[in-house]
């Protein structure tokens, strides 16, 4: 069944963000206990570019983790990494790059900043209850180490997102308000 | 930036194997890795990976490694004595000596143990798969994925994820060095290294975008869908197979009597 463009395209981007996540985890900045890495702007890259369909390379990119590949902050890999007090923050880039996807999907320009910070809020949900779980820690103290430090870095990294999603499909800037 | 997971042609045991084999071999030593917290043990297995890569003559690129593994530890435990504080109080993070702050991260020994048996568990499991990727030919990994009726689709996504990590990695650094050359001065420490990223990262998604669109309609237009494969080049199984499958399933029986008859656990 050839002929299907759209399919393989999808296949080659999704393989692209696989790929883009991986190099945002190598390219990590050490701090205790999440290290700031660029995997965050590329998780909402991949919701401004894959549509709904970006739901699939965050998900692999956890799978490829999980199996050895070491694709995870600092060149970490392994189920131990997702289970630890990170994995709350992997798990949570298959929610955001799909609500990012879903919000840039539906056109609206107004949309588009709240999307990207629904985003960057879902990971730090996902980040800061596992957190809580995993290392036993209170909210405050959860907040206090795994989302306070990372909201200004993550500020920087939504306008980014924003800006080269406007830079990559110049005809958004003009779509449906 | 080392090139990482990009297959290396050399001559050794590894690339004797059948990929079904190393599968087989790295997935007995990962659920050792995962199972056991016995350090000792851990070690034994790491100390496997290191003939196996000897014999397989990539021990350098295994070591080419140990920086990045080393970094990774060193963190792994830090993050343990951090948030698992458990055992014996051996020291402080922050000296005693420090006003306000002093003596508010408490090194415990539970943490550090735990924390050396998660490094060295990443370790096997990094070791392991890298030595596999390394030594098996994309085209014997998509061969074999087929064997496990693993979807084209995604096995597709698995291969060319695999190949442009390096590709993407390396294009990153010529990207830095090009915006250099033109003369671009991000400033040094860390707020330079900031600085540094947005010229880059545009024309690196820019370019790795281009490429997946390149590369879907190439694939689309080769019929990747169309399942007519042919099976001249693909891999057989070789005695060096039954060997290494023997070798692991004699190991892993013997484990599990020792458990057994002895009582003893991982």
């Amino acid at each position: 069944m050839f002929g299907d463009r759209e399919r393989a395209t999808l296949v080659t981007m999704t393989a692209t963000f696989v790929g883009l996540l991986a190099i945002g985890g190598f390219l990590a900045v050490p701090f205790f206990p999440v290290p700031i890495t660029l995997q965050t702007l590329f998780v909402l890259l991949t919701g401004v570019v894959m549509g709904r369909y970006a739901v699939i390379p965050p998900f692999l990119y956890l799978v490829f983790g999980i199996m050895g590949l070491p694709v995870f902050h600092n060149g970490t890999a392994g189920i131990g990494i997702v289970l630890g007090p990170t994995g709350g923050y992997l798990v949570g880039f298959i929610p955001a790059a799909a609500i990012v996807g879903i919000i840039y999907e539906k056109g609206k320009l107004w949309l588009r900043i709240p999307g990207i910070v629904l985003g960057t809020i879902t990971i730090y949900g996902f980040g800061v209850s596992w957190l809580m779980l995993s290392a036993n820690l209170d909210l405050v103290k959860s907040l206090l180490v795994g989302v306070i430090p990372f909201i200004p870095g993550d500020i920087l990294k939504g306008i980014a997102a924003y800006l080269i999603a406007d830079k990559i499909h110049p005809e958004n800037k003009n779509s449906t308000v | 930036m080392a090139e990482i997971l990009q297959y290396i042609q050399k001559k050794g045991l590894f690339y004797t194997l059948h990929p079904i084999t190393k599968i087989f071999l790295i997935i007995v030593l990962g659920f050792f890795a995962i199972t056991t917290t016995n350090i000792p043990f851990l070690l034994f297995l790491i100390g496997i990976i290191v003939v196996l890569a000897l014999l397989s003559n990539l021990i350098h690129e295994l070591l080419s490694q140990l920086l990045l593994i080393l970094a990774m530890s060193v963190v792994l435990i830090a993050l343990m004595v951090l948030t698992l504080p458990s055992g014996t109080t051996i020291g402080f993070l922050i000296p005693v000596g420090i006003p306000y702050i002093g003596g508010s991260i408490p090194i415990t020994t539970g943490a550090l143990e735990f924390g050396v048996v998660l490094s060295l568990r990443f370790i096997i499991l990094i070791s392991g798969f890298q030595l596999f990727v390394i030594s098996t030919q994309p085209r014997d990994l998509v061969h074999t994925l087929e064997r496990f009726r693993v979807p084209v689709d995604y096995t597709l996504m698995f291969v060319i994820a695999l190949r442009f990590i390096p590709t993407l990695q390396i294009e990153g650094k010529r990207i830095h060095d090009a915006q250099l050359a033109r003369g671009y001065n991000p400033g040094k420490g860390l707020l330079g290294k900031v600085r540094s990223v947005a010229p880059i990262i545009i024309p690196l998604v820019s370019n790795a975008l281009s490429r997946a669109n390149v590369l879907g309609l190439t694939i689309d237009m080769r019929g990747y869908r169309k399942k007519r494969t042919s099976t001249f080049r693909e891999r057989s199984f070789n005695r060096y197979d039954s060997v290494t499958t023997g070798i692991v399933l004699i190991a892993v029986l013997g484990g599990i009597t020792s458990m057994v008859i002895y009582g003893h656990t991982l």
